[in-house]
């Protein structure tokens, strides 16, 4: 059993040797923002290794006649995967990538032996081009064509034993594809699901791949992409992504409230960078109230929403501020001895990361961590500041109500935190603590290749923030 | 054709398993990894066979071995 962690600087090695740069896959501020929470490591390099661990254990020298390869689940920085080989014959493998057990990718080939490869001199040298947006009404007219590369060196690093033994043209054919969806086809909104190649033995010097949208199934936002080389040819399958979750700005939102409806609050929004959390935050300002948001790593999103509600003329100021920082690591230390008499908690980790039908303690302990460890550390921190807290917010979701089968551990830890708030309300009498359980809102956590019903967070946090200031 | 056996085919073929039993109760509430994704390989290997294009209503009513024959007559 062979297994092991994609690190991001795996990822950006694999990113310089294939050209693909997608900000899904090697920027994790961006990342965070997308569909699952961290950068993903490139399927093409996923499969490279899971192919290197298999000409590692054969040692043959091999020229691929077939390959499929699926990729059924996401794989994120740092997430343990394990390779299998599920069968091999004198001519073929069938190897599989699992996460937690289940499968992530499938890679199904079939291949000659041969004696050598001849070393193929590529002429062009990787350069980091910009990633493209092609609209969907633009999609079917897509065509163009990359060139074919491989740094050996480079390579070498990440996968010795594919550079040794698989044909070096092949290689640059398998990098090609990554770079034709990641940064040309559709480019930056895409998600690689399965490609399907045939491969001839021909020599030319003719080092490009040719690629032409073929199909676009709207109901599924699904592209089928033609590819062509002087020694491959075949089909990628890819899925549109969805942008991240672009909320109303200052302007747009600041008619909803009255101008003093909230000057009552000093309001302290702990993960306010985005989502709820900046929907909150500006609302909050629209109607007269002091802003202080909180942020952890996205300091550039957090600065936007400032200057966005400042222009506007609204009050608000950012902090950096880790909800899971040891005591002495944590400072809310805010201009002027500001102190909030409200307090609402927003920090989240991203939260589709279960897997259906099983409960992993570990992703528990993390939503714990968040939603009640951080919770009970802000309402401590707010108290070492001097804040004589009138009301806290906490949100909490009809997921408690109705568990989905792949988000055990996200609704056991927002029962907690309502326990939580419970023994707040017992204990903490100066302060009313107050949960409900929130819809499926339309944030970037919420986002989704395939068509969902998400609510609009704006009413639903208005009618919020009115129940904290009554 | 046999739909029970080509539907059996076919979520073999997307579920890899080759000993996978299915029936008309056999649902996304009761198969672990007929999540988003592999519905979507579901309805397109099944259009692929049938030669046949389900509507938005009927991906979207799909969620059964029985709701895939019953929009599976609908077209053939």
């Amino acid at each position: 059993m062979t297994i092991r962690t994609f690190s991001l600087e795996n990822q950006i090695s694999f990113a310089e040797i294939s050209g693909d740069f997608n900000p899904l896959h090697v920027d994790p501020i961006i990342a965070r923002r997308l569909l699952y929470g961290d950068p993903a490591v490139h399927g093409i390099h996923a499969t490279l290794w899971a192919i290197d661990m298999w000409l590692k254990k054969n040692g043959y020298i091999v020229s691929l006649t077939l390959l499929k390869i699926e990729f059924l689940l996401p794989i994120v920085i740092n997430q343990p995967v394990q390779y299998v080989c599920v069968d091999e014959t004198k001519d073929s493998f069938y190897l599989r990538i699992l996460i937690s057990g289940k499968k992530a990718v499938s890679i199904k080939a079939s291949f000659l032996i041969v004696n050598s490869h001849e070393k193929i001199h590529f002429n062009s040298k990787m350069v980091k081009d910009e990633c493209k947006e092609v609209a969907v009404s633009d999609i079917l007219k897509v065509s163009g064509n990359v060139d074919l590369n491989v740094d050996y060196v480079l390579a070498n690093r990440l996968f010795p034993y594919v550079v040794n033994s698989l044909s070096p043209v092949q290689i640059s054919e398998l990098l090609a594809t990554t770079k034709i969806v990641g940064m040309q086809c559709p480019g930056l909104q895409s998600i690689f699901s399965s490609l399907v190649l045939k491969f001839k033995n021909v020599a030319s010097n003719c080092l490009q791949m040719n690629y032409d949208v073929e199909d676009f199934d709207e109901r599924f936002s699904r592209i089928t992409v033609k590819i062509l080389s002087t020694s491959a040819s075949g089909k990628l399958y890819v899925f549109y992504r969805p942008p991240y979750k672009q909320q109303p700005s200052y302007l747009d939102m600041h008619k909803l409230a009255a101008r003093s409806e909230f000057s009552n609050q000093r309001a302290l929004i702990i993960g306010g960078s985005r989502g709820l959390g900046e929907v909150t935050a500006k609302l909050l300002a629209s109607g007269g109230a002091e802003v202080v948001i909180t942020y952890f790593r996205g300091s550039r999103d957090a600065n936007s929403i400032v200057k966005d509600v400042t222009n506007g003329g609204g009050n608000i100021f950012s902090i950096n501020y880790d909800v899971m920082a040891p005591l002495e690591e944590r400072n809310l230390s805010i201009e002027s001895n500001w102190t909030p008499t409200h307090l609402y908690y927003f920090a989240t980790p991203f939260i589709f990361d279960g897997i259906r039908g099983e409960f992993n303690n570990e992703l528990f302990n993390k939503f714990c961590d968040y939603y009640v460890t951080g919770f009970v550390n802000i309402v401590n921190d707010c108290k070492s500041i001097g804040s004589n807290l009138k009301k806290v917010y906490y949100p909490s979701s009809v997921a408690v109500d109705s568990p989905p089968a792949d988000m055990i551990e996200y609704s056991a830890a927002k029962a907690a935190a309502e326990s939580i708030c419970r023994s707040f309300n017992i204990t903490e009498n100066k302060t009313e603590f107050i949960f409900d359980r929130l819809p499926r809102l339309d944030t970037d956590q919420t986002a989704s290749v395939f068509e969902v019903d998400n609510n609009d967070p704006v009413p639903h946090m208005l009618r919020i923030i009115r129940g904290m200031s009554d | 054709m046999n739909v029970n056996i080509v539907l059996r085919n076919i979520f073999r073929e997307v579920f890899d398993d080759d000993e996978l039993v299915i029936s008309d109760s056999t649902s996304k509430d009761n198969v672990m990894e007929w999540d988003s994704v592999a519905h979507v390989k579901l309805v397109l290997a099944v259009e692929d066979v049938f030669n046949i294009r389900f509507s938005l209503d009927d991906v979207t009513f799909i969620n059964s071995v029985e709701g895939f024959k019953t929009s599976i007559n609908k077209y053939i």
